[in-house]
């Protein structure tokens, strides 16, 4: 079978130890308002437009059958209503503004292009990292890569929000050597009204996790409002050191430079309603937490 | 001096430098030198050329003034000021008029280095005296000219250094003077002396005897100066410490030599004071140190230089050679690691694809282990070659004018079956090109037998065989005289064959349509022009695109190499076979018709060993692409990367700098140099260049100050790929 994926990342440093391989996989089932990946939540491939680089050449408009595209004074104007996602007009933009990423690949052959950095993987400690989206929403893909990776010698990590079923956990465990995830906001309302899910089977999973013997990475993207509150961080804590082995902890700052991908995909933009982490925030919520317990690892 | 001495004077000349390479005057050169080579012009214009060269240095080096600061510890300093009115248009009339008559040497070499620290410049005068007297019986000519011209000159530079000591000594300056004085004549006995002749003859060579950018390569310092190195420490006459303050004091004042604004790329711009002051200023130095060695297996000079390399200064640039033989020195290599990573001016080159790419090209093993660079990543083999000729060209070019004619008309050129047939063509057409050259080359070869000394300068009589045969470095004296074999522009070239082969041959394009799409400039075929632009491409480790790059490399090295073989059936010629392209990567594609890759008529060919500007995907994808090149088949060349800060920063950021660049090696790189530079600090330097005095990026064998460089130069910069 084939993977949805959306990009793939060469030389990448924040996903994992060493030098490592990002594959970013379509489609996720969560909707957090600071979705640094947009792009990533649609399981179909999604036009892109990116109004920088558009040129007013005018040539897409007569590609597009369905007039989803016009110019005025000079200024491209783009119907989304009307467009049907075909990505003709892609096909034509030199300019690269207009980008259809449609890209589906095996997992056979997604591997033996993972490798081509095996090197680099090898001397910084690093490997591949499968990111989302949510990965596991192709889950078959996913365990079949991981099981290619693991006999290819490639250190595997997953990045997932836990929001799916024990079983697949438990299928895929066995290939990963790290699990990367967050943990959102212990109150499950505030969860579901940011991600739009409930934590329930997220906190079952790290509990599940724990119980594999499971390496994992869990970090807490320190959205204000939302988990850097005393209250959330206590829980936080008190979840993980009474409910599992995890100890340590890897507090992320929230940016907002993906705006762009936004507006280029056409979504609302629920990123720039959130401000940027401040060093301080960051220090206090640090402090908090080692203040419970936790070993805070520092994101740099 | 004592010891916390020469780390305070090593301060202050640091402290010197960082000021100059900010705020010295944009018009600031050197009156005096070209006052004084005027003068030395009329006096001795009219003789021949070795007793102009001969007496025309001596009244240069007699009349020239001797700057000293308090805290020089290595003598050798020149008279460089802004001019007067007078004085500019006096200069610009003696470069308009072409009144440099006196001085022709031109750089772009290494000296015998290692010869003049184990002879000292007694040394190369008694062997001049000896071969003057041996020829005394017979009719004055060029030869005994050839000895009276060259023992002149040594005697002006031996005589300097002595003037230089004394004034030294009056300045209060006891030991410099001291150490400046022992080696006028004879060789050097300590480390330090052998740094103040080095660093003097260098002075010399740029500031006086140079013609035309004279850039110099001071050789393999490492591991000429270890033996004097390791004796100092014994007998404790130095340290590490006060080594390492002398080096520098030397590295500072290869600094001296540059002016501020940019000599290739600074046309135009507000820096732009013109070519002439280029004429023996603003001029790159280069050190080699590190690799495969053929006196030392362990050296640790190699680290003591490498940690005391500044990166904020624009000289020397640091050549590295990178071996995975026992000469390796880990803990010297990631220093040079965490220097590269600061953007410090250096150039790693992979000594185990150089040496057999010198090799390849039929120099000995004891030899090619002592290579060098020099300027924009010329290969040397320091006192033995001299280049005689200069071949091939760019790649990408010869396809195009396989497929197109290049009168302007951009007509078709023939018709083609299969790209095998297009292959075939390229073949054919070097193959002619090559042969003749080659055949040219051998003819001057066999002339030279004969030939006599028509002149001499610094470059000849400290290079091997010159003064040892009576014959000119150019005209039979060296071991390895050289074809430079071209091979540019690998990264459009492999693209356009790759496009070809996707578009036309597998695809569903008729040649003619590409060929009439290329001709209008793409005018109506957006969409055929996507499909070229999203054709493989070479740089993104695609072996759709990239096993274009090796059949096309190893299909002209194999031509190369056919056609060297001479009549007896062995090699007798030497190819130097070369990636550079400078940059002339804009020039070359401003006068070629658009081509399959999707380039646009007139853009920019990809940039030396890079893939064309706007391909690469990710860094370790572009080293892989390079890396398949058959390097070992090839002499020097060079892969510019210009990487985001936040990729190298910190320690993290050094370890994946040593990480990337050592796979890399590993993997068959020949070469890189790095330029940390983010798009957003480039843009923000040229809206407010004031602030960015400091910023500096590689330009091709050498460093630039970016604010310093004309727009379209800056502008091309910002094209490379940033790489995060």
């Amino acid at each position: 079978m084939k993977g949805k994926i959306f990009n793939i990342q060469r030389l990448s440093y924040h996903d994992g130890p060493g030098i490592r391989t990002t594959v970013f996989l379509r489609g996720c089932n969560l909707r957090c308002a600071w979705c640094h990946n947009p792009e990533s939540q649609s399981p179909k491939p999604q036009l892109a437009y990116y109004r920088s680089s558009c040129t007013g050449c005018g040539i897409c408009i007569e590609h597009c059958e369905k007039g989803a595209i016009t110019i005025n004074d000079g200024v491209i104007d783009y119907d989304r209503s009307k467009c049907e996602n075909c990505g003709n007009c892609a096909d034509y933009c030199v300019a690269n503004a207009r980008r259809y990423e449609n890209r589906e690949m095996t997992a056979e052959a997604l591997v033996k292009l993972l490798l081509k950095d095996k090197a680099y993987y090898d001397k910084s400690g690093g490997g591949v990292t499968f990111s989302g989206g949510e990965p596991f929403l192709q889950k078959e893909f996913l365990i079949e890569a991981l099981q290619l990776c693991r006999e290819s010698g490639l250190h595997t990590a997953v990045e997932t929000a836990l929001c799916i079923p024990s079983d697949s956990l438990r299928e895929a465990a066995p290939y990963v050597d790290l699990f990367m995830f967050d943990m959102k906001a212990m109150d499950d309302d505030a969860h579901r009204k940011a991600t739009g899910a409930s934590n329930k089977q997220i906190l079952a999973n790290i509990k599940l996790l724990s119980e594999l013997g499971a390496d994992g990475l869990i970090r807490i993207p320190i959205v204000k409002g939302l988990n850097d509150s005393e209250e959330n961080l206590k829980a936080t804590a008190e979840f993980l050191l009474r409910e599992t082995s995890f100890t340590c902890v890897e507090p992320l700052k929230l940016h907002t430079l993906a705006t762009s991908k936004y507006d280029s995909l056409g979504m609302d933009d629920t990123l720039s309603g959130f401000e940027s982490t401040d060093d301080e925030t960051y220090t206090c919520v640090c402090n908090m937490l080692e203040a419970y317990g936790i070993h805070v690892i520092i994101n740099k | 001096m004592k010891p916390e001495t020469y780390l305070k004077n090593a301060e202050l000349m640091r402290d010197e430098i960082i000021d100059m390479l900010r705020n010295k005057p944009i018009e600031s050169t050197l009156v005096e030198r070209w006052q004084l080579l005027d003068q030395a012009g009329k006096r001795y214009g009219e003789l021949p050329q070795p007793l102009r060269f001969g007496h025309g240095l001596t009244y240069v080096l007699e009349n020239c003034s001797l700057p000293i600061m308090p805290y020089d510890m290595i003598l050798g300093r020149f008279v460089d000021r802004v001019p007067t009115e007078e004085e500019d248009a006096f200069v610009r009339q003696f470069h308009a008029e072409n009144r440099q008559i006196v001085m022709t040497d031109g750089g772009h070499i290494t000296l015998d280095w290692y010869k003049i620290i184990a002879v000292g410049i007694d040394g190369y005068i008694e062997l001049a005296t000896s071969e003057y007297h041996k020829r005394l019986g017979n009719a004055y000519g060029k030869e005994l000219l050839f000895y009276e011209g060259s023992i002149l000159a040594l005697n002006a530079m031996k005589n300097y250094i002595l003037r230089y000591a004394k004034a030294a000594e009056e300045a209060g300056l006891t030991e410099a003077a001291a150490n400046a004085a022992a080696v006028a004549g004879p060789a050097p006995t300590t480390f330090w002396g052998a740094l103040q002749l080095i660093a003097i003859l260098e002075k010399i060579y740029y500031v006086y005897a140079g013609s035309m950018n004279p850039t110099l390569t001071l050789g393999r310092l490492d591991d000429i100066l270890l033996d004097l190195y390791t004796a100092d420490l014994e007998a404790g006459r130095i340290t590490e410490d006060i080594a390492g303050a002398l080096i520098d004091d030397f590295y500072a004042k290869n600094n001296l030599i540059l002016g501020r604004g940019e000599h290739q790329m600074s046309g135009g711009a507000p820096t732009d004071t013109g070519w002439w002051r280029n004429n023996g200023y603003d001029d790159p130095t280069y050190v080699v140190i590190g690799g495969r060695s053929n006196l030392h297996k362990k050296n640790p000079l190699t680290k003591l230089f490498a940690s005391h390399i500044n990166p904020r200064y624009e000289n020397p640039v640091i050549i590295y050679r990178y071996t995975s033989a026992e000469e390796h020195d880990s803990e010297a290599w990631e220093i040079i690691c965490d220097k590269l990573r600061q953007n410090a001016s250096i150039l790693v080159y992979n000594d185990d694809t150089m040496i057999p790419g010198f090799m390849s090209a039929g120099v000995e093993e004891k030899d090619a282990i002592d290579y060098t660079v020099h300027g924009c990543n010329w290969p040397d083999i320091p006192a033995k070659y001299c280049t005689i000729g200069g071949a091939g060209g760019s790649i990408a070019r010869m396809i195009i004018d396989q497929l197109v004619k290049l009168d302007g008309t951009n007509d078709k050129k023939r018709d083609y079956a299969t790209l095998d047939e297009i292959y075939g063509a390229v073949a054919d057409a070097f193959r002619t090109h090559v042969k003749d050259v080659f055949n040219a080359v051998r003819a001057r070869v066999k002339a030279d037998e004969k030939a006599l000394p028509e002149m001499t300068n610094m470059t000849n009589i400290f290079t091997e065989g010159v003064l040892e045969n009576c014959k000119t470095m150019d005209h039979g004296a060296v071991k390895y005289p050289v074809i430079y074999t071209l091979l540019r522009h690998i990264g459009t070239a492999a693209d356009i064959m790759a496009s070809l082969e996707t578009n036309v041959f597998e695809g569903d394009v008729s040649l003619d349509e590409m060929l009439d799409a290329m001709k209008n400039g793409w005018q109506g075929r957006e969409r055929l022009l996507k499909k070229c632009l999203t054709a493989p491409k070479f740089g993104r480790d695609d072996d759709e695109a990239d096993k274009h790059a090796v059949r096309l490399m190893n299909m002209l090295l194999d031509i190369i190499d056919e056609e060297a073989i001479g009549e007896a059936g062995v090699p007798d010629v030497h190819p130097f076979n070369v990636t550079i392209a400078d940059m002339w990567h804009v020039g070359e594609g401003a006068q070629l018709p658009a081509s399959p890759d999707g380039r646009m008529p007139g853009a920019p060919l990809s940039e030396n060993l890079s893939p064309t500007a706007g391909t690469a995907e990710s860094i370790t994808a572009l080293l892989n692409s390079v890396s398949k090149l058959p390097f070992k088949r090839i002499c020097s060349g060079a892969l510019n990367v210009r990487l985001s800060k936040a990729l190298v920063a910190g320690d993290a950021g050094a370890e994946r700098m040593r990480i990337l660049t050592e796979t890399y090696l590993e993997r068959g790189g020949m070469q890189v140099q790095v330029s940390v530079s983010d798009t957003s600090e480039l843009r923000a330097a040229q809206k407010c260049p004031g602030e960015y005095k400091d910023l500096m990026v590689r330009i091709t064998g050498y460093s630039a100050v970016f604010v310093d460089m004309c727009e379209s130069a800056q502008n091309e910069f910002i094209r490379r790929d940033e790489l995060a």
